[in-house]
């Protein structure tokens, strides 16, 4: 089931990050490594990260967690998220972005976001949200 | 005796930490940097940032020298950089990137 924590040790909890800027994407990278137990998987711009999780579908190879920047060409994090949830998958869906005042929220959560944090990503934020969704 | 390369290094880090430069980020990015698995984690980050950043601050003089300003395109060129410099820990540049976000949106509100 999309969201369900890794069920044995060995499972990694896979992680899709939606970031079109390469700089954003080498940290995030570095953050999964120190908190041990993530696959980190990239997307570039919303359209991939849209195209990618239909691939997957809702089974065993699902998503667990998708991280998705804001702003990004091609197709940003509002819409990529409004067309994820309208494939009818749950997996737990986090903004990250620059802006993250009240109205910044609401948009995301009105796209059908599950929460929004701040950029940049650390672990600290990483082994939070985690736990918040029960995937830690 | 000249202190090692990696002790003046390591100096220079944290005066650029204590006079305001860098942020609790970049440090956290430094210790994450392993030896052995990535020792040029941070100098890529660095260099991506600095040649990313040249690159959005010639796109940001680049609108500001049309007649007419399109301020939502510097807005999203702002947020654009506050994301990279937040995400190396450049704690000024973002700070500058949050003063002239603000100086926009004064400026759209006016207009409208």
């Amino acid at each position: 089931m999309a969201g369900a924590a890794a069920s044995s040790v060995d499972r990694k909890i896979r992680v899709l990050l939606v970031e079109d800027e390469a700089i954003n994407r080498a940290v995030a990278r570095a953050v999964p490594k120190a908190a041990g137990g993530v696959e980190l998987n990239e997307a570039e711009n919303g359209e991939e990260a849209v195209r990618r999780v239909r691939e997957l579908g809702t089974g065993g190879g699902a998503y667990d967690l998708i991280l998705t920047d804001r702003q990004m060409p091609v197709m940003d994090g509002h819409e990529a998220t409004r067309q994820i949830r309208a494939l009818g998958v749950t997996t737990p869906i986090v903004g990250v972005s620059s802006d993250c005042l009240a109205a910044d929220v609401d948009a995301f959560i009105k796209a059908g976001a599950d929460d929004l944090t701040p950029k940049p990503l650390s672990k600290e934020k990483l082994d939070r949200i985690l736990a918040k969704f029960g995937l830690a | 005796m000249a202190a090692s390369p990696l002790n003046q290094l390591n100096s220079h880090i944290s005066n650029m930490y204590n006079s305001g430069l860098l942020d609790e980020h970049f440090m956290e990015m430094w210790r994450l940097q392993d030896g052995e698995e990535s020792p040029d984690f941070i100098a890529g980050l660095v260099t991506t940032f600095l040649t990313d950043g040249d690159q959005i601050f010639n796109e940001l003089a680049q609108l500001l020298e049309r007649p007419f300003v399109d301020l939502d395109a510097l807005s999203n060129k702002l947020v654009q950089l506050k994301g990279c410099s937040s995400s190396v820990g450049a704690r000024q540049v973002r700070l500058a990137c949050v003063q002239l976000f603000k100086f926009v949106s004064q400026q759209k509100n006016r207009d409208e």
